[in-house]
């Protein structure tokens, strides 16, 4: 009687253990890339290298107290760099995640101050949960270069690893361009990826669509550090969506796809800019505006480094 | 359960400790580390001022004796010093830089009032063990644990050492001759329920060096043994594990798969379980051995160093029989796509990086130096194995072992029957000794082994053939008195393969407390890998080595100069592929 007490208190352990099999995968991208075009060749002399041009990723939040002087920050040091170098630039963008932060990601709900969109996306949350999830926001990465054994990087630090950066050489020139037609809806990237230097592992193109201009809501807090609802902050340069997958599209797909010096990768995306969500329960996502959209073009390192080799920013004519 | 009032203050004691351990759980490694110093000040200090303190005839003669805990340990040091030879490729890192490698393990043991306190201090300057090609430095606490006896139960925190069964679903050890230390840090229970039943479970990670591999290790196991009649009695046992992806490893995993051609990708699975089942029957002189295990599809590394999503399993079985004059033992095994690591990534510098279990080789474990040279390295992708060993005893003076193993491909054996051949071969030996006690002086022994070794598989080498090797072997004892011995053994290796043929020689005297040899091993032909080139001879090469032990109470000393040819490594059936060896070894170890 007790062996049987025994065996059926394991059983029901058992069925426990196993009746919580089922898992979510992690994100496997398994349609082809969205690009129109495609090809590979060699070319002979190869060109200059391109001065490297840094990255900064801001993880940012409606309800962030500090999200504003981050993006201050993140404002002045290419301002900064403008001046001391006007052939090169500090490329910025600003992630929403769908992740909570302790809700400071939540479009604001102060009234009478309230969030007329929720700039938050999902290809924003799968962005920081494949470079690394940081503690809390304002944070972000650099390069997506390691520091420290992390990836993400608290404002106040970005200044000093951006310098550093830009002492950094890149095996690979970006020239991009874009162009939107209005009467199919149709946002068009050319990119014309040409290496200088050889790189080893995988390489993978990733193009991110920003939009600026966008008035909404913000927490913030003023030149005393008292915290207020700001309802018409400015949001730029915005995360609105990829034409790659998150991680990136490879681009030494085949073994013939070497990244040796005169590598050249000619890659077209296009993209129907249809109308976003506008009802969502609460809050509606922010509609396409093709007068303030840009294109960002960065070329990263597969794992484990993640390390952003090169990136360009073009305004969509 | 009733518990007593001691056993509940001590179960007290014991979550007493257990909050320790959650609390060290959030400190940093420097916290830890000065905890663990001022945890091993308390516990030497205290065992010293019992024992310091003189103890009165009245004291002692008092019937309630008091327990004052029990302090001991041992302390091992092996210490290298390299002389670089190009012609054996002795030239890794420590011939060209260090010189010299240094590996110490200090262990203590506590036992007081059922609690049972242990702590390891290891040291390693410069050290190769970890990975032959590194020279690793780094010291610290390397092993802790608490444990305490309640009643029918055990508890443990800390590391801990453990297996299921025979291994293969879960096995957490150490091992360091081949720089393995699988030490599982977290908690375990283990419960005694019957005298027949016993019933564990455990949760942690794996230790990796100084530091803890991420993913979450946990599992549970009961054995149970039914005496079904006088003659009949069933041990039987089952076991699950299961091993959690951190998100960081899944973020590779994840990475790597999307690096591969759309067709090839897959959803890595974040948990993996493994199942198993296994049973002894003991009939008389008889026994008969069946054990299944199965694990859940997960990414493995495949045969071409990419991930693939699949399932594994393994059978295994044997029989045995024993009497006075005879033994015999047939075993069976076939493995299918059974990695099984704290991560598919974690391959690393040595095959057996980072496993969760153990997959025991059905092969003969050799000692001779010529007849250990070759292995087989357990193919976790795939293998069957089998192995006969035949004991005979006829008489006092006649000891007569046969053996002979065969490892093939997972298509050797099918439904279609046995397939042996240049696709599916492996491993397989013949070996035979028969040994002759003349008198209680003299004891000579006499043996011949052949091998057959596939080095493309168990070495890498691409061009490598076939190995075929026979090799003869004989061991002469005379023991003159109970303090001396003298041996003399003798291997002669033929094979047109690998390296070529060898002869081995070694001459041993004993003496207590005094253990002194030389030898040496000479490469005297040459094989498809040392092919002389056009216009050149063959040279030969001499593997000598001296060596001299000294054992006081306790304590024993070695120093030895010598030098190895690159080979596979094993030691129970786990091996590694270890450069050549050039220098001397000078090796401590001590009990107290």
């Amino acid at each position: 009687m007790k062996d049987l007490k025994i065996y059926l208190s394991v059983c029901i352990l058992l069925s426990i253990v196993f009746s919580s099999c089922k898992e979510e995968p992690p994100y496997i991208n398994y349609t082809k890339p969205q690009s129109t075009f495609d090809t590979s060749y060699i070319i002979s002399p190869i060109p200059a290298a391109q001065l490297k041009e840094v990255l900064i990723e801001d993880g940012s939040g409606a309800s962030c107290i500090n999200c504003p002087t981050a993006a201050q920050m993140a404002e002045g040091i290419v301002v900064a760099n403008l001046a001391a170098n006007p052939s090169r630039s500090v490329n910025v963008y600003t992630i929403y995640p769908n992740l909570a932060f302790g809700g400071l990601t939540f479009p604001v709900n102060k009234p009478p101050v309230v969030s007329k969109y929720d700039f938050r996306t999902d290809v924003g949350s799968d962005i920081i949960n494949f470079v690394t999830v940081p503690g809390s926001i304002p944070s972000g990465y650099i390069d997506r270069a390691e520091v420290s054994s992390t990836w993400f990087i608290p404002y106040t630090n970005w200044s000093s690893i951006v310098t550093s950066e830009l002492t950094q050489t890149t095996p690979v020139n970006i020239d991009i361009a874009s162009q939107y037609n209005s009467s199919s809806n149709k946002l068009t990237v050319n990119l014309t990826l040409t290496y200088t230097k050889s790189d080893s592992g995988n390489n993978f193109i990733n193009i991110v669509i920003l939009q600026d201009s966008m008035i909404d809501a913000q927490e913030s807090k003023d030149a005393n550090g008292l915290y207020f609802y700001d309802s018409v902050y400015v949001h730029n340069h915005t995360l609105m969506d990829m034409l790659t997958a998150h991680t990136g599209d490879l681009l030494n797909s085949t073994t013939n796809r070497t990244l040796v010096p005169g590598r050249v990768f000619k890659i077209s995306y296009e993209k129907i800019l249809s109308p976003r969500n506008s009802s969502p329960s609460v809050y509606p996502q922010p509609q396409w505006d093709p007068k303030h959209l840009s294109v960002l073009a960065f070329v990263t390192r597969g794992l484990p480094t993640k390390y952003v080799l090169q990136s360009k920013k073009v305004e969509v004519q | 359960m009733q518990l007593t009032k001691t056993a509940l203050s001590e179960f007290t004691l014991f979550l007493l400790a257990l909050s320790v351990f959650f609390y060290l759980a959030t400190l940093s490694h420097t916290m830890k580390k000065i905890f663990f110093i001022l945890l091993s000040s308390i516990i030497f200090f205290g065992a010293k001022s019992q024992t310091e303190n003189p103890v009165s005839t009245s004291e002692q003669n008092k019937p309630a004796k008091e327990d004052k805990g029990e302090l001991t340990g041992n302390f091992q040091t092996n210490n290298q010093f390299y002389v670089r030879d190009n012609k054996i490729g002795a030239n890794t890192t420590q011939y060209l830089h260090e010189l010299s490698s240094t590996d110490s393990w200090l262990f203590l043991n506590y036992k007081i009032k059922g609690f049972n306190f242990m702590l390891r201090y290891d040291m390693f300057n410069k050290s190769p063990l970890f990975n032959p090609q590194e020279a690793y430095s780094n010291q610290g606490i390397g092993f802790w644990q608490v444990s305490k006896d309640v009643e029918k139960f055990n508890f443990t925190v800390g590391y801990f050492y453990d297996q299921f069964g025979t291994g293969m679903a879960f096995r957490s050890y150490e091992d360091r001759t081949i720089g393995i230390d699988f030490a599982i840090e977290g908690a375990r229970i283990i419960y005694h329920a019957t005298e027949n039943t016993t019933i564990k479970a455990f949760t942690g990670k794996q230790k990796n060096r100084f530091d803890i591999r991420e993913p979450i290790i946990q599992g549970a196991n009961i054995e149970h043994r039914i005496a079904i009649s006088e003659n009949l009695i069933a041990d039987l046992g089952a076991s699950v594990v299961n091993r959690t992806i951190d998100q960081a490893t899944m973020n590779t995993i994840a990475s790597t798969i999307m690096g591969y051609p759309l067709d090839l990708r897959f959803d890595p699975k974040w948990n993996v379980f493994v199942g198993n089942i296994y049973g002894t029957l003991h009939y008389k002189k008889f026994n008969f051995y069946l054990e299944y295990d199965q694990k859940t599809p997960e990414a493995i590394m495949n045969y071409d160093n990419t991930l693939i999503k699949k399932d594994g399993s393994i059978y295994y079985t044997s029989l045995s029989y024993s009497e006075k004059g005879i033994g015999i033992n047939a075993q069976f095994k076939r493995i299918e796509s059974f990695p099984f690591r704290t991560s598919p990534l974690e391959t690393q510098p040595t095959p057996n990086n980072a496993t969760v279990n153990y997959l025991p080789s059905l092969t003969r474990q050799n000692t001779y130096r010529l007849l250990a040279r070759y292995n087989a390295v357990v193919q976790e992708l795939g293998e069957n194995a089998a192995q006969l060993e035949m004991t005979f005893k006829p008489n006092k003076k006649w000891l007569i072992n046969i053996n002979t193993s065969a490892v093939t491909t997972l298509n050797g054996v099918s439904s279609s029957g046995y397939k042996w051949d240049e696709s599916t071969r492996l491993f397989r030996e013949i070996y035979t000794d028969a040994s002759y006690k003349f008198s209680n002086k003299f004891k000579l022994l006499l043996g011949v082994q052949s091998i057959g070794y596939n080095q493309q598989v168990f070495e890498a080498k691409a061009a490598a053939p076939y190995v075929e090797a026979i090799t003869t072997f004989g061991e002469f004892t005379y023991k003159p008195d109970h303090k001396r011995s003298i041996r003399l053994e003798g291997q002669y290796m033929n094979t047109a393969q690998d390296l070529g043929s060898f002869v081995n020689g070694l001459v041993e005297y004993n003496v207590t407390p005094w253990s002194l040899a030389v030898g040496d091993m000479v490469n005297f032909q040459s094989g498809y890998l040392n092919k002389p080139l056009v216009g050149e001879t063959f040279e030969l090469i001499h593997y000598f080595n001296v060596f001299a032990g000294y054992t006081y109470h306790a304590t024993r000393i070695t120093a030895g100069y010598l030098k190895q040819p690159q080979g596979v490594n094993c030691t129970g059936g786990v091996c590694r592929v270890e450069p050549a060896f050039s220098g001397a070894r000078v090796t401590l170890t001590t009990n107290f």
